[in-house]
């Protein structure tokens, strides 16, 4: 495939995934985390905050210091969700259903229950927050799609390229569309890897989505997408 | 015969140059630009008119490409009974294949006309097969090949390409003109395998600014015509600049439209027929080369007007319809990656 045809096949897969995606996030309360869902960094118009129903969430891995393997956090109910910590990273999955979009919006409704959908889509997300380097965070917290480091992301300045792998099931993710700060900026390779370069400092944010056809009367596709967020300093 | 001569060196670099790279002189590789090459992508590195650039096929890709270079000449003598070189097409087919994503092999197929004002002498006919190797690598805290899979942060990164290829004499250089004469600058081969080797630097500057240097050179044995003369081109050595300018990007419609200006340094050698240096051959010579690259989907179309801006021939009164004498040229080339 060509660098066109790539540059092409990222840029309309990440603008499709991003006009339906929610953004989740992270912000410190004390040592716990607060976990919202809205429109904060998207490209797309939409609500502010969405809240969710904690229900949604399929699980939680908190990697505590000084452990190499990742635990549940508790989590607490209501919205924002509270999780606890500290954890030097902390990644939430969540399965928030069927969403189908109409002439008059989009709804949490599957296909099939609803008139005029243009498209549908079962949507698995996840995001993950790093809040300092382990060796640890060279492997996966979780099964599902999934960001992880080659190296100590802390020790790089503006301009130094980010070196990271996409995984999913424990296993290089080809072919996944990445974007920094909602700017689609390549797909991974055979071996899951892609390189981004850092913009700014503060707050780093990296999205990955990946679609595969879902042959229900419910959905289209299902979409799964995966938000890392870390600090430059 | 000296004219002709000098003229016949613009037909190897076309060959080569244009060929091996070209958006080669590369055009042909250039059109990697195809979206392609150059192409990188709608928002990659974009790619001159003609230089070579240091983008490579990917793995497994296939390009086709087609090239015309129209050369109209200036005419130094109004008498119609001493006919001049009136204008040139030199047309170029070729296609690529990305043996890695680091190496792409390319051939290329040359057609040429060369006609004079009435009364002169006219030659047309297939030239010499170019065969073109490419290798890509690039600077990415530290030295590595091109590799399979580049982000747009990665094709930000300085990339180059070392390149070399040679002419297989498939033309006729012993081609005979209409009264029966030799003219070794018409002839559409060289009667033996030429070679060259070049090497290209590319950067972008930013996400609309692109910089493409070429440096490469061509050479010839000699070789001897039917007619018994003995002659070997002069050395041609090339040093191509170039910026690109991203003017519009349209990623729904796959469609994206470049500015590109070339500055085309050449240096041509003085020729050699039974060992003597030819008069009327060779000098150097600064071509500007202001064009236009449209990529859409996977094919890229280019324009662009080059003219020389500044020559210093060795004999210029003497060397009509040669390289630095042109009123411009016209270059048109179509490419498609699949």
């Amino acid at each position: 495939m060509s660098q066109a045809r790539i540059s092409l096949t990222v840029s309309a897969a990440l603008l499709a995934t991003a006009s339906h995606a929610h953004d989740y996030w992270f912000e410190r309360n004390a040592e716990d985390y607060l976990l919202h869902r809205g429109h904060r960094f998207s490209q797309h118009q939409g609500e502010k905050e969405v809240p969710f129903d904690p229900e949604i969430i399929t699980g939680t891995y908190c990697l505590r210091p000084n452990e190499v393997t990742p635990s549940p956090a508790v989590v607490g109910e209501g919205y924002p969700l509270r999780v606890e910590g500290p954890c030097i990273a902390l990644m939430v999955t969540a399965d928030s259903g069927y969403w189908s979009q109409t002439l008059t919006g989009t709804k949490n409704q599957p296909k099939d229950e609803l008139f005029g959908v243009l498209r549908s889509w079962h949507a698995l997300e996840s995001v993950k927050r790093v809040e300092a380097w382990s060796e640890r965070l060279s492997d996966p917290l979780s099964t599902d799609l999934e960001f992880v480091f080659s190296e100590n992301p802390f020790a790089l300045t503006v301009g130094d390229k980010l070196r990271l792998a996409v995984v999913f099931r424990g296993e290089p993710a080809q072919g996944v569309t990445v974007a920094y700060h909602g700017d689609p900026r390549g797909v991974t390779g055979d071996d899951g890897r892609i390189n981004l370069r850092i913009r700014h400092k503060g707050l780093q944010l990296i999205t990955a989505s990946l679609e595969e056809p879902l042959h229900s009367n419910s959905a289209d596709k299902r979409v799964r997408s995966t938000i890392l967020i870390f600090e430059i300093q | 015969m000296a004219n002709t001569l000098t003229e016949h060196l613009s037909i190897s670099r076309r060959i080569f140059v244009a060929c091996a790279l070209a958006g080669v002189s590369v055009p042909c590789f250039s059109h990697h630009g195809v979206a392609g090459l150059g192409a990188a992508g709608l928002r990659g590195p974009g790619a001159p008119v003609e230089s070579a650039t240091s983008a490579t096929l990917p793995a497994g890709g296939t390009l086709a490409y087609l090239k015309l270079d129209h050369a109209k000449y200036e005419t130094y003598d109004s008498d119609p009974a001493n006919p001049e070189s009136d204008y040139a097409n030199y047309w170029m087919a070729g296609v690529g294949y990305g043996v890695a994503s680091w190496f792409s092999a390319y051939l290329f197929l040359p057609y040429h006309s060369k006609v004079d004002e009435p009364g002169g002498l006219d030659s047309r006919g297939f030239a010499d097969v170019s065969v073109m190797g490419q290798v890509g690598f690039k600077y990415d805290e530290g030295w590595r090949l091109i590799p399979d899979n580049e982000s747009l942060d990665d094709l930000e990164d300085w990339h180059f390409t070392l390149f070399g290829g040679f002419t297989l004499p498939t033309g006729d250089a012993d081609l005979r003109l209409d009264d029966g004469s030799i003219d070794a600058g018409k002839s559409t081969g060289f009667g033996k395998p030429s070679w060259s080797l070049g090497l290209t630097a590319t950067k972008m500057l930013s996400p609309q600014w692109t910089f493409n240097q070429e440096l490469s050179t061509i050479g010839f044995q000699e070789y001897e015509y039917d007619d018994g003369n003995r002659t070997k081109f002069g050395q041609e050595i090339r040093a191509n600049s170039a910026l690109i300018y991203r003017a519009y990007t349209d990623l729904d419609r796959k469609l994206r439209v470049d500015l590109s200006m070339e500055a085309q340094y050449l240096h041509l050698g003085r020729d050699r027929t039974n060992g003597v240096d030819e008069t009327a051959t060779g000098g150097d010579m600064i071509y500007a080369l202001p064009g236009v690259r449209v990529y859409w989907d996977n094919i890229s179309a280019v324009f662009g007007l080059k003219s020389p801006i500044w020559t210093e021939l060795n004999e210029e009164s003497q060397q009509q319809g040669g390289e630095g004498s042109e009123d411009y040229r016209l270059i048109f080339t179509f490419s498609s990656l699949f």
